[in-house]
């Protein structure tokens, strides 16, 4: 039985671990951590003297003096004779050198982001996040700070084309495209045009269409969403008289209760959500609150894995859940069958009654009568007009899955003469895409105006390929009133037309596009003048530019104004003031609603279906930068698989030593749903319902979508289920699964790095321990300045190896900083994960993607990763209470024990504190990497980048095959994408982060040029900037007014340094993360090598001390 | 009328004289810098010629002295009836062969090592150019500002090479060259400047008396004469705008140049040894009013030089010996 709110849980032993091995066999785990490779090396056996061996003496001499010659003759070539060529007539704005910034927008799939792209001498080359906007307030997400490597992508379609028989033929001009299609829509004359797309939340484009509609004889629109949202679309509809989905405010709920809803990843709008939720978690130590996060859902999902209590359910239960959690706030006792699952109900009922009017319950279903009654529970808890406003609502989503249905039924029937698709991929996302494959066979004119090859435009007759978000004009409306703009930042680099201008062209209307919404907006906003300026805020929110909003700050550069005072609270972060409209409430459906949700399976598997942060839908699906980067919970990059239970592992036979993550093949099973099969590896994880199998959607594309996307993963969009109204993104039906005797490589990055059994790498607690040992961090830290430092109780500068004499017969411990020095502090509390920095720094930094071969062999490049670990209970994995992500780049450490170890003096400190790394001394010892604790270097094995000596080894050379896609980054055309003003590495080399030193570099130039001081907040690194959440703040730790400074003096009862003790001295320090639970903890067990309370004392815990796990 | 009265007559008078014998002060400072350097290399160049000289004469007198040692030891021998082994002549001796093979060693060694610090060095590099430009006639003799055509040295890491557009500024009015110096190319051939601007007319496809339409030009291809290595971050307005560095610092003096060469080394010592000797335009004391404001944060050397324990801030103190200030 769960105890009430405010009720103190007994006390409970936690487990920090990061893999099974670590958790079961950490013993043999250590032992096999201790080899730097996790593989067989191809070292020679020399048995029969040294003449006998496959490189002999006389062979290494040969190859010696062949090197020499030819070191020699490559080196008395003459100097290349370097050619320069200026402009004939240099635009005004453009100086060559100066990166330039516009604002723009991401769009997918509804999901708006505005964002201001950088444009160095015409070519953009990154995407941040646009402070401006009042929704999402600078904050990105992985797949917005990825889209600028789309622009350059290879495998882009050039210019306008038509299937002749089995091949593409090119159309030579528009005009002709033109004549063609006109000819050909002419010839279906009297059968339905069918304009499809997906979403449309672009006002300007909702115009074209609708006088598309209005001039074309028969046309008609369908929007069709890979993820659909009609089950909210319907239930609102039933309920409030709105075919639409409010705007939630996760900032002003004391009390959170998601459903399966992955609103921190990739529900509705999760960057907006991610900044409003992160806000009320913010933790002032005076006065220590926060919201209370529940999540109920059946896989482990991003959003979950962030929640303070979590339970699991069956997918198919979740009307049951629903239903059980109404009639708990009514009183009645919640009717699920299982115990814990019960008591949690009731006891989130009861939290929910305690906070009416300051809680809010979201839920990721898309049934429409789950819906209903989710909304009203929240009409029930006084949601609306407090945490659920109607005023304005989200625009996203539009789409119902009736439409597409009708639509396809109308192409099978061959009522459908002309099909014209943007933006949409049914033949790879619609649940039922062998049907709509049929139909499309059946329409006699198909045209695809989308950007790529992708499985739909295959199987169209006419292609007119649409620009890339940064090559074109646009706008999107993500709530009512919330206008984003897109402009063009690179002229277009093919033959591309926008949709738009083909629409226009077919109504009869021959003003382009660009033009068109030129006149549209300027119309609206007031003449040109206010349309460029509210182009150049690039948000226009609620008739107004936001720069009059927002003071004008941060209008041209690409600087967070979101900063975090002293009282935890963000600056700018203002939360809204009311709650907004709170509709009129109907709830006369509910009761019908509630006898419409079908009865939850009791036995069998289930298969859910979800999204993950990196892939979405799938509509970046190739892009290799998203590839790559390790899904927050697995931390397995390059495929989908399928996201298993400890008992169903068990019962698969799969037993989770150290073997079993150690290896990269992972064991495989054939899943059948109905007549779909699909064959993919499991990955097993704690916390997921026993019965269910999770499969992340957008994988397993075709060929002509991207070299990249080959053999990644299976499409499992097939076994989503048409309810008879809307798609369910689960399957209870006849659901079997097998293992199969080949096993699949899975490239899993967690288990790459060891901490050595060091301690206290993570720090995390609940409220209540929080609350009753405040200082429990403060005086761990403090024990150590006791013990290292005694004398001057000044642990920095007394417990050094290094003191100078001072000439006066004392010391001086001071390394001496005198001007700058770059600091980051990382709020742990706000880090949910995403991985949104990690692949900014991919891109501001020029790290190399290796592709999965040699991730699997632990050679992946991310300067910064993102640790995962799962918190459980020490003896039951499965009771998994929390997950704690940890981002983990180099600590640029005041004693760093690198800098010591390299023999050629590669690495060493600055007077800016950064540990710097000098990439053309480095002989690639690997020393320094195998000497940081922290483990954080990443070694160049092999010519990712074709940066090796005259480039005419190629990135092929020397280390045996790599992966195609490392050639593909290395195009000249996606090669635009490197940022100008860092190096690329070559093979052999040592890199890690650089505290993004053009960054700073930069900033202390423009404030010399400018003749002012510089400012602690100047400088923004990369991952600073891309944080959704604004868990990572940089600046200079020298200014007592920066914000990291800052940070540090206001937080120090949760203030902490990465393993400390060894006094390494850190830049970055961390804020300890606290879980808004009433759990009591004992000490943490000292079996993971991450995190113990008392770490310092050293004290054992046997398993059999503890008591008995406490009983939910 | 005295304005300066903490100044005697004596010390005004030493002034005057100074002022009267003193050389000018930004040409003594290049003419002494230019002096020092080939005054120092054609010292160290006779010191190696003299030691050169010594050490062969030395070599000599130590072989003959061998040879001499040599025949009277034969001498003694055969006197005393010692039968020798035969004579090995001496280029088949082993240890004349070891000492010649090691000499060739060190003075291979030596001029591969040279040769290889030097790859990629362009010292001196004075290529021909699609026009013939004179910086001369343009900086030296017209007085035309550096930046005027090179702005972005102001602003951006590249000084840029000006656009066509700001050559037809001026060109459009000034189709001949006829009041200049003579120009001569390094055969002493005499260079036509008219016909020179006309090569510029036509790469800008401009016919004078007409109208110019910019989107009919051409651009030249100019070769770039100073080039550093794609690892090394050189940001021009940096030094031209925040250090206030003279462009002649490191180009030399261009205004004399009628054809453009490389003076400097641009070697990484060569930067080195200038941000060692540089002084920071730091706000303190004397520079407080014409300082940059940026290093007000450096408040220890403020202190320091306020107690006198630092005179200035030199480039290096601020960090411009590290190596992460330009690789990167």
């Amino acid at each position: 039985m769960l105890p009430a709110p405010g009720e103190i849980i007994n006390m409970s032993t936690n487990k920090y671990w990061q893999s099974f091995a670590e958790l079961n066999d950490n013993a043999r785990h250590q032992q096999r951590n201790k080899d730097e490779f996790g593989e067989e090396l191809p070292f020679e056996e020399i048995d029969g003297g040294l003449l006998d061996a496959k490189t002999p003496r006389r062979d290494f001499l040969k190859y010696l003096g062949f090197s020499t010659a030819a070191a020699t003759i490559a080196a008395s070539c003459k100097m290349p004779v370097r050619k320069a060529m200026p402009y004939v007539n240099r635009p005004e704005t453009v100086t060559p050198g100066v990166a330039k910034y516009y604002a723009t927008t991401f769009v997918q799939d509804g999901e708006v982001i505005p964002a201001i792209a950088k444009v160095r001498d015409g070519r953009p080359i990154k995407l941040e996040g646009n402070a401006l906007s009042s929704l999402t307030k600078g904050g990105t997400s992985p797949r917005m700070q990825a889209a600028v490597l789309d622009l350059y992508d290879t495998f882009r379609i050039t210019h306008p084309k038509r299937r002749n028989g089995s091949k593409w033929e090119e159309i030579p001009s528009y005009e002709e495209f033109d004549r063609l299609v006109a000819q050909a829509m002419a010839g279906a004359a009297g059968k339905q045009v069918v304009l499809l797309t997906s979403s449309i939340n672009s006002p300007a484009t909702k115009q074209v269409i609708s006088e598309f509609i209005g001039k074309v004889p028969g046309a008609r629109h369908v929007q069709y969403d890979a993820v659909s949202y009609s089950g909210m679309l319907l239930a609102n509809e039933a309920s409030f008289g709105r075919r639409a989905i409010p705007a939630y405010n996760f900032d002003r709920a004391a009390v959170i209760v998601s459903l399966g809803a992955d609103f921190l990843g990739t529900w509705l709008t999760p960057v907006e959500f991610a900044r409003q939720y992160s806000y009320a978690r913010k933790i002032n130590e005076a006065k220590p609150a926060m919201s209370k996060h529940y999540q109920l859902e059946s896989i482990l999902s991003l959003t979950g894995s962030n929640a303070d209590e979590r339970f699991t359910h069956r997918a198919s239960e979740t009307g049951a859940v629903a239903v059980a959690l109404l009639n708990a706030l009514n009183g009645a006792a919640p009717a699920v069958g299982d115990a814990r699952l019960k008591a949690a109900i009731t006891k989130i009922a009861n939290d929910l009654k305690a906070n009416s009017g300051k809680a809010l319950v979201v839920c990721g279903s898309n049934d429409p009568a789950v819906q209903q009654v989710v909304n009203a529970i929240n009409n029930a808890v006084g949601a609306y007009g407090n945490t659920i406003d109607w005023s304005a609502p989200l625009m996203t989503h539009n789409a119902v899955d009736k439409d597409i249905a009708d639509l396809v039924a109308a192409m099978n029937a061959g009522s459908v003469g002309t099909l014209l698709v943007h933006d949409a991929n049914p033949a790879y996302d619609y649940f039922n895409a062998k049907d709509f494959k049929t139909g499309i066979a059946k329409v006699p004119v198909t045209v695809s105006f989308n950007a790529k090859e992708d499985e739909t435009t295959t199987l169209c007759k006419f292609v007119a390929p649409a620009p890339h978000f940064l090559e074109s004009w646009g706008d999107a409306e993500s709530r009512t009133g919330h206008i984003s703009f897109i402009q063009p930042t690179i002229f277009p680099l093919f033959k591309t037309r926008p949709f738009q201008t083909s629409l226009l062209k077919w109504s009869g209307n021959n003003t382009d596009w660009d033009t068109y919404f030129r006149q549209y907006w300027a119309g609206k906003i007031g003449g040109d003048l206010a349309f460029d300026a509210a182009l150049q805020d690039g948000v226009w929110e609620n008739g107004r530019s936001a720069s009059t909003a927002a003071s004008g700050a941060g209008r041209t550069a690409a600087v967070v104004t979101d900063s975090i005072n002293n009282n935890g609270t963000t600056t700018t972060y203002t939360p809204a003031t009311t709650g907004g409209n709170a509709g009129s409430f109907n709830g006369g459906g509910v009761s019908g609603a509630t006898a419409a949700i079908g009865a939850s399976n009791t036995s069998g598997d289930e298969v859910v279906l979800y999204q993950n942060v990196m892939m979405g839908t799938g509509k970046q699906g190739a892009n290799p930068w998203l590839l790559e980067l390790p899904d927050p919970i697995t931390k397995a990059s390059w495929d989908n698989f399928a996201m298993i239970s400890l008992s169903k592992a068990k019962a698969l036979g799969i037993e989770l030593d150290s073997d079993y993550e150690y290896y990269r093949e992972k064991p495989s099973i054939e899943l059948t749903v109905g007549n779909t099969k699909v064959t993919l590896p499991v990955i097993v994880v704690p916390g997921v319902e026993a019965n269910t199998i999770g499969i992340a959607v957008g994988y397993g594309r075709n060929a002509e979508y991207g070299k990249a996307a080959e053999g990644t993963g299976a499409n499992v969009f097939p076994f989503a289920r048409f309810n008879g109204t809307t798609v369910d993104y689960f399957n209870k039906v006849s659901v079997s699964a097998k293992p199969v005797a080949n096993d699949y490589k899975v490239a899993q990055t967690q288990v790459h790095n060891s901490y050595e059994n060091r301690q206290e790498v993570v720090k995390e607690t609940t409220m209540a321990m929080f609350l009753r040992e405040p200082n429990r961090y403060k005086d761990q830290r403090e024990e150590l300045t006791k013990d290292y430092a005694k004398a001057s109780g000044d642990y920095r500068h007394e417990a050094t190896l290094y003191a100078k004499p001072d000439g006066k017969g004392g010391n001086v411990y001071d390394h001496g900083f005198p001007g700058p020095k770059w600091g980051m502090a990382i709020d742990m509390n706000s880090c949910i994960g995403c991985g949104a920095c990690v692949v900014a720094c991919h891109l501001e930094n020029n790290v190399p993607v290796v592709g999965k071969s040699e991730v699997l062999r632990a050679h992946e490049m991310h300067w910064l990763r993102i640790d995962r670990y799962f918190v459980s209970d020490a003896r039951n994995a499965d009771d998994l209470k929390a997950v704690v992500f940890q981002p983990m780049l180099c600590q640029h450490c005041d004693n760093a024990p690198c800098e010591n170890v390299c023999p050629v003096a590669a690495t060493m400190h600055n007077s800016e504190g950064v540990n710097q790394m000098a990439y053309n001394r480095c002989i690639g010892t690997r020393y320094c990497a195998n000497n940081c604790p922290y483990k954080v270097r990443r070694f160049n094995w092999g010519d990712y980048t074709g940066a090796s000596t005259h480039g005419v080894l190629g990135p092929n050379s020397g280390t045996g095959k790599l992966d195609p896609v490392v050639a593909q980054m290395n195009d000249d055309l996606t090669r635009m994408v490197l940022n100008p003003d860092v190096v690329t590495r070559s093979r052999g080399v040592m890199e890690k982060c650089t505290f993004c030193v053009q960054r700073t570099q930069e900033g202390k130039l423009k404030a010399k040029l400018e003749n002012r001081p510089l400012k602690g907040d100047d400088v923004v690194s990369a991952c600073a900037q891309a944080c959704p959440t604004n868990a990572i703040v940089f600046g200079n730790a020298n200014d007592p007014e920066s914000t990291v400074s800052q940070w540090r003096k206001n937080n120090p009862q949760r203030l902490y340094h990465v393993i400390e003790q060894i006094h390494t001295l850190p830049n970055v320090s961390y804020l300890a993360r606290v879980r808004n639970s009433n759990e009591i903890l004992e000490n943490e067990e000292n079996g993971g090598e991450h995190a113990r309370q008392n770490a310092h004392e050293g004290n054992e815990v046997t398993p059999g001390a503890h008591p008995a796990p406490t009983e939910h | 009328m005295q304005a300066f009265p903490a100044l005697t007559e004596k010390q005004i008078d030493d002034i005057t004289e100074y002022i009267s014998t003193a050389p000018e002060a930004g040409a003594g400072k290049t003419a002494d810098a230019g002096n020092a350097g080939a005054g120092g290399t054609q010292d160290s160049g006779n010191g190696q010629l003299i030691f050169g000289i010594i050490s062969i004469v030395l070599a000599i007198i130590a072989l003959i002295l061998m040879q001499v040692n040599n025949n009277l030891k034969k001498l003694s021998d055969d006197r005393e009836g010692i039968t020798r082994p035969e004579q090995v002549p001496f280029w088949r001796n082993k240890v004349y062969i070891a000492l010649i093979a090691l000499l060739l060693f060190v003075i291979g060694g030596y001029f591969v090592a040279k040769g290889a610090v030097g790859l990629g060095r362009q010292q001196g590099y004075q290529p021909d150019q699609p026009i013939y430009y004179s910086h001369k006639v343009h900086a030296g003799v017209n007085q035309i500002n550096c930046l005027y055509c090179h702005g972005s040295a102001w602003e951006s890491k590249h000084a840029g090479i000006p656009s066509l557009n700001v050559c037809m500024n001026c060109h459009k009015a000034i189709s001949t060259y006829e009041k200049g110096p003579k120009l001569f190319d390094e055969n002493g051939t005499e260079i036509n400047g008219t016909a020179e601007i006309q090569k510029l007319y036509k790469y800008a496809n401009f016919t004078p008396g007409k109208p110019w339409d910019p989107a009919k030009a051409t651009s030249p291809e100019w070769v770039k004469i100073h080039n550093l290595p794609d690892h090394v971050y050189f940001n021009h307005s940096q030094h031209v705008n925040a250090g206030k560095v003279a462009c002649q610092t490191c180009h030399g003096n261009i205004q004399d140049m009628d054809k453009v060469k490389q003076v400097s080394e641009l070697s990484m010592g060569w930067c080195i040894n200038c941000h060692r000797e540089t002084k920071v335009n730091f706000n303190s004391g004397a520079d407080s009013a014409s300082g940059n404001k940026y290093y007000s944060i450096y408040e220890k050397f403020h202190n320091d030089i306020k107690s006198g324990k630092m005179d200035s801030v030199r480039v290096q103190d601020i960090g411009g010996l590290e190596c992460q200030k330009c690789h990167y």
